[in-house]
């Protein structure tokens, strides 16, 4: 119990001090705070903006992991980016090879490609680190730069849409389609999120952080991976090859951020619209930060992200004064409350079981 | 009497839950050069950093030069005219010479110092009889050299009292016969100096007076003319030291380990050099002599880290690649690796974890690939047992562990399987008494169980204590070789420098 | 041709500034992934108070102030706290990637971008003596001051670190801060003050893509550009005069693909991305080590097994 109280206390309290921050930030943009709380009630507890809430946080819990189980080795995967983009093409790709296939195969088949463009950049980037030993952070900037290009090629000339006015590709059959919450749910009778693009991808990353979990925390596989995370040296007298699980790594890493792409392309747009991320894979760091890079923390974590994205849309409708990149403000307070923990933390924790002795 | 070069009295420290030190009290003559001896963890560096300012005392005083002092900081400690050589060396291995002495002293802060810094030091080179080359870079040159560019920066600074914390650890015999040399120039020079060791030989030959600590309290001061070798051992140990246990004769069988021609290169050096030796089940062969000589290749060799050798190597007639380091581990293989905290353990991993770490695929604890923390933690438990671990508690962290408890785990762990062949590199540096008598006991065990034990140490004692075979590496060559009857001190350690014979 | 190579330079120009400063940073032991925020919050300061006073140089020192604020708080993470730079470096990005639109609506109820600016209010082109009046390639020292500052900070940058005593502490700092500590240097002040020069060199960068190169801030106008800084530091092995080739390099494949981006006239149309892709294909290849070894400052990089 104290120990669960002492990893969640960081993060709540990064939280906090951020949303007062925020708050403050209001104050001096010449808004009432109220709008804040307004917002956030909206998108928590409101059936559409929970909607909403649910549909951001998809993409979160993808890239949070991504960058989660390559911290467990580790490792730095600021590629998240270029990996997502790289799996959404993908689905795109297959889908206009094979067109007319049923759900059955083409819902598994676009998880497939989406995961494996993925895992493929990351893979590279795993290579690299893993054979050359360059240097991962660098090497994954510069691939999401490639990826970048790759993509934008690939919309603009090989699948573009054109009929359409702005840079995007064509929509994909309805066999490379996922069931929206509210069908999933109104096919049950009930009805909830509809008209939001919340959609059963939800489940499939849920389910992906609850197998990560189960892979770092009771596979061999997993621990053997966690050694090199926490001692290279250890784990080579370990008999543990530190390059196959940098190379395992960063590719699993990658193929969890390309995931992001059946949440926009399978699940919500049917199509990749060039610029569709708001920087989900960097703000994945933030969200693998916040759960200490453990799989079953990502999913609140990314929970909350999603809250904190969604709330920023509703604070634009809100005022007229505010933008919704207050929510990256947010999560930049956020993440450097959590990363200083070193400072604060054990004053804290010393002060919070002082209390505990009385 | 001479007058008094500092003194400490009633100087504490404390580090959490350590006393590293409790009421020091001593005081070293002006001049003089003055040993300050006791076992690893005896406080014996603690204090010297207090007085070098690295630490501050919680309670006493320390007084230099008959006034009394505060430091806040090395620099503090400077201005009164302290130095500090350091154990591990302070160098920044991409600079020159030059650059490493002047760093902090400047004498320009934004034009170039190279002219003037240059004229200085072969000033200071000339009168204490340095020889260094003052624009090569650190990082080539061997340790001798770089421990003389450490003394070179405090005399730059024009230290009066330079502290040695284990100057010699890292030294050739011979390199530590100049060095003494060295150091006696100093003191004639009008130098005092302070000699860290726990080296009774080196402490007698070359102090004045002797301070002997024990649990971080002195045990007294003597002039050194009043000890013997004896005597000093007992006041540090704390006690009469045992004599070494008789054993069984090693059965007579074929190698089970066998190197022809072993060479290892690395980084474009020839680090090992045409090793030839064998090992025999039941036998404990000994690997002795100064740390850097090629021991860390050799050990990582025989520990299948690296496999980039030329010759042959077998074990069992096999070739020594033929398993995956994995594999060779479950095969028998048990290496207690020369740096615990980086190689051995994790420390923010739990110990039972920290069981598993090498054997995260046996078949006891894991199944399909998945492992059972709840029989780990019984397997964790037994050995906890056994070895008499402290705190007995497998959830508890490697980190929070003494080292002499964290390197009982990592025994015990690598004994835990069947094992044939132990490569044991230093296994009982930084480790208390008891967990020191523990730790061999249980490699004799081995040995008398019918495995191949090679065992690498820097400390001749433990060789000669536990070896049936010793040889002696130099320079990455095997430069002498004798049995535990023929053993004889005088000769290894001449085999050690480089001589024959 | 030379014209190419005058835009070559122009867009080198930011990407010096911030390569510079970063690796002043870097050499002190501190890794700066921050340097695309620093950018974009120099760009931002130099925007807003240039189109407020109508005077580049306020301008300037008011984006110089704003990027140092961002790089202190990175060293207030990374040294006064020990945060793991990378960690810090992305929430000093998102920090000034959020903070800037966020402002730019405030006071200009638009969040995209600020006001544009009149000719007169920017860093006009200034003639360098006796070069500019040289046939052909004479146009090339016609340009913003900013641009020749830009192209002598290598070489100060050299000379501080290699020839003098602080830059001696500095590269101490970098390899070795322990040794540094105890020859009674503290390598944490040190470190705090490389951190905020090397901020305030960077940050004109930022100055310099607002208020010369174009006429006005807009959102993420940095364009990665900090990152390519970063790249451009690795690629010259974390020393200024490589680092300065780099910054040309990545500049004139800049300056390429906008060329060819507006250019259709030729026989074989290359798609622009191709061109785009190059430089950064180039350098993973150099990263992979098929081009000689980068070795970071020895301390930077170590952080990363202290994660939570």
């Amino acid at each position: 119990m104290r120990a669960l109280l002492r990893s969640m206390a960081p993060p709540v309290l990064g939280l906090g001090f951020s949303l007062v921050a925020a708050a403050l930030l209001l104050l001096l943009l010449g808004e009432k705070t109220t709008v804040l709380w307004e917002a956030l009630y909206n998108s928590c507890l409101t059936d559409f903006g929970l909607g909403y809430t649910l549909f951001y946080m998809t993409p979160y819990l993808f890239t949070g992991l991504g960058v989660a189980v390559c911290f467990q080795c580790g490792l730095f995967n600021i590629g998240g980016e270029g990996q997502l983009y790289l799996g959404a093409i993908a689905i795109v790709a297959v889908a206009s090879v094979l067109p007319n296939l049923s759900p059955w195969f083409g819902i598994p088949l676009g998880i497939l490609v989406a995961a494996g463009a993925g895992g493929t950049w990351g893979g590279i980037a795993g290579w690299l680190k893993a054979k050359r030993g360059s240097h991962e952070v660098i090497v994954t900037i510069l691939l999401n730069f490639i990826a970048f290009a790759i993509v934008n090629y690939l919309i603009l000339y090989q699948f573009d849409n054109p009929n359409s006015q702005s840079p995007e590709t064509l929509d994909v059959g309805p066999g490379y389609r996922i069931a929206s919450l509210s069908s999933l749910f109104g096919a049950l009778g009930l009805s909830l999120f509809d008209s939001t693009p919340a959609n059963v991808s939800l489940f499939i990353a849920i389910a992906t952080a609850f197998a990560a979990y189960f892979f770092l925390f009771h596979t061999s596989r997993g621990f053997a991976l966690r050694c090199v995370g926490k001692s290279i040296r250890a784990s080579e007298f370990a008999g543990i090859s530190v390059q196959s699980q940098t190379l395992l790594a960063l590719a699993l890493g990658g193929a969890f951020s390309g995931l992001v792409g059946i949440n926009e392309v399978m699940g919500s747009q049917h199509k990749v619209i060039e610029g569709f991320s708001p920087q989900y894979g960097f703000t994945g760091i933030a969200v693998a930060l916040l759960a200490r890079s453990h799989p079953l923390g990502v999913i609140v974590s990314a929970f909350l992200f999603g809250v904190l994205q969604n709330s920023a849309r509703e604070l634009e409708f809100l005022s007229d004064k505010v933008t919704k990149e207050l929510a990256v403000v947010i999560q930049a307070i956020l993440i450097g409350f959590v990363a200083a923990q070193a400072v604060w933390g054990k004053p804290f924790l010393r002060w919070l079981s002082r209390e505990k002795k009385r | 009497m001479a007058p008094e070069a500092f003194s400490f009295a009633s100087v504490s420290k404390r580090f959490g839950a350590v006393q590293a030190n409790a009421a020091v009290s001593f005081s070293v003559q002006d001049k003089s050069i003055h040993g300050v001896v006791g076992e690893n963890g005896a406080g014996k560096s603690t204090i010297m950093k207090l007085l070098y300012g690295l630490y501050t005392p919680d309670e006493g005083s320390i007084t230099v030069r008959g006034k009394k002092v505060k430091f806040r900081s090395p620099q503090d400690a400077l201005a009164e005219g302290i130095g500090m050589v350091h154990q591990h060396f302070m160098l920044v291995p991409t600079l020159a010479v030059w650059e490493n002495v002047v760093l902090g002293s400047e004498p320009h802060a934004w034009a170039s110092n190279r002219k003037k810094s240059l004229a200085r030091l072969s000033e200071i080179q000339k009168e204490f009889g340095f020889h260094l080359d003052l624009e090569a870079k650190v990082e080539t040159l061997p340790v001798g050299l770089q421990q003389q560019v450490e003394i070179l920066k405090i005399l730059y600074r024009e230290a009066k009292i330079l502290i040695f914390d284990e100057p010699t650890a890292v030294l050739t015999p011979q390199e530590v016969d100049t060095f003494i040399e060295r150091l006696r120039g100093l003191q004639a020079q009008g130098k005092t100096i302070i000699f860290i060791s726990h080296k009774l030989k080196e402490i007698l030959k070359l102090t004045d007076r002797v301070t002997v600590m024990r649990q971080g309290k002195v045990v007294g001061s003597w002039e050194t003319d009043s000890l013997t070798e004896t005597s000093l051992a007992e006041a540090m140990i704390g006690r009469k030291m045992h004599s070494l246990p008789h054993r069984t004769p090693t059965p007579a069988a074929e190698p089970l380990l066998k190197a022809e021609k072993l060479s290892v290169t690395s980084a474009h050096r020839r680090v090992l050099s045409d090793l030839s030796f064998s090992l025999r089940a039941g036998e404990v062969v000994g690997v002795a002599g100064v740390d850097g000589n090629g021991q860390q290749e050799w050990i990582e060799t025989l520990a299948r880290v690296r496999s980039d050798y030329e010759g042959h190597l077998t074990w069992k007639g096999q070739d020594y690649r033929a398993w995956s380091t994995y594999d060779f581990k479950q095969r028998g293989l048990g290496v207690i690796p020369p740096d615990r905290l980086f190689e051995a353990v994790i420390l923010d991993f739990t110990l039972s974890e920290n069981v598993l770490l090498g054997h995260h695929f046996a078949t006891e604890v894991t199944k399909g690939g998945r492992v059972f923390w709840p029989q780990l933690a019984k397997t964790t438990s037994d050995l906890i047992h056994r070895f008499d671990i402290r705190p007995n508690d497998p959830q508890a962290r490697m980190g929070g562990l003494s080292g002499g408890n964290q390197q009982k785990l990592v025994v015990s762990r690598e004994l835990s399987r069947n094992v044939q062949l132990l490569v044991a590199a230093h296994p009982t540096r930084g480790v208390d008494i008891g967990a020191i008598e523990c730790i061999h006991s249980e490699i004799l065990r081995l040995r008398d169980q019918g495995a191949a034990v090679i065992l690498f140490s820097s400390e001749l004692d433990e060789i000669l204590a536990l070896s049936d075979r010793i040889l002696v590496l130099y320079n990455g060559k095997i430069q002498g070789e004798c049995t535990r009857a023929e053993a004889d001190e005088t000769q290894i350690g001449l085999w050690m420098t480089g001589g024959s014979q | 041709m030379i014209e190419l190579l005058a835009s070559s330079l122009r867009l080198s120009t930011p990407l010096l500034f911030a390569a510079m400063g970063g690796l002043l940073c870097e050499r002190a032991g501190i890794a700066t992934i921050c340097l695309e925020g620093i950018l974009i919050l120099g760009a931002w300061g130099a925007a807003v108070v240039t189109f407020y006073t109508s005077d580049p140089l306020l301008g300037l020192f008011a984006g110089v102030l704003c990027g140092v604020a961002g790089m202190a708080v990175h060293a207030l993470l990374t040294i006064s706290t020990k945060a793991d730079p990378i960690v810090s470096g992305v929430a000093v990005n998102m920090l000034a990637a959020g903070l800037t639109p966020l402002l730019t609506k405030a006071l200009f109820q638009s969040p995209t971008n600020t006001p544009s600016l009149a000719l007169s209010d920017r860093f006009a082109p200034v003639a360098l003596p006796y070069l500019s009046s040289l046939p052909v390639v004479g146009i090339l020292f016609v340009q913003p001051w900013l641009i020749f500052l830009g192209l002598a900070l290598p070489f100060a940058v050299h000379r501080f670190l290699y020839h003098t005593g602080r830059g001696l502490r500095v590269l101490a700092s970098g390899d070795n801060p322990e040794a540094l500590s105890t020859a009674g240097v503290s390598p944490a002040v040190l470190r705090w003050k490389m951190l905020l020069v090397g901020g305030a060199i960077a940050s004109l960068g930022g100055v310099y893509l607002s208020v010369a190169h174009a006429s006005q801030f807009t959102r993420d106008m940095s364009a990665g550009r900090g990152f390519i800084a970063l790249t451009a530091v690795i690629f010259g092995k974390w020393r200024p005069l490589p680092t300065f080739a780099a910054c040309l390099f990545f500049g004139f494949f800049d300056a390429l693909q906008i060329r060819l981006q507006g250019d259709t006239t030729g026989a074989i149309p290359i798609p622009v991305q191709f061109i785009q892709v190059i430089p950064y294909a180039v350098a993973l290849v150099v990263l992979a080590g098929f081009i000689g070894k980068a070795v970071p400052p020895l301390s930077i990089g170590k952080s990363v097994h202290s994660l939570p």
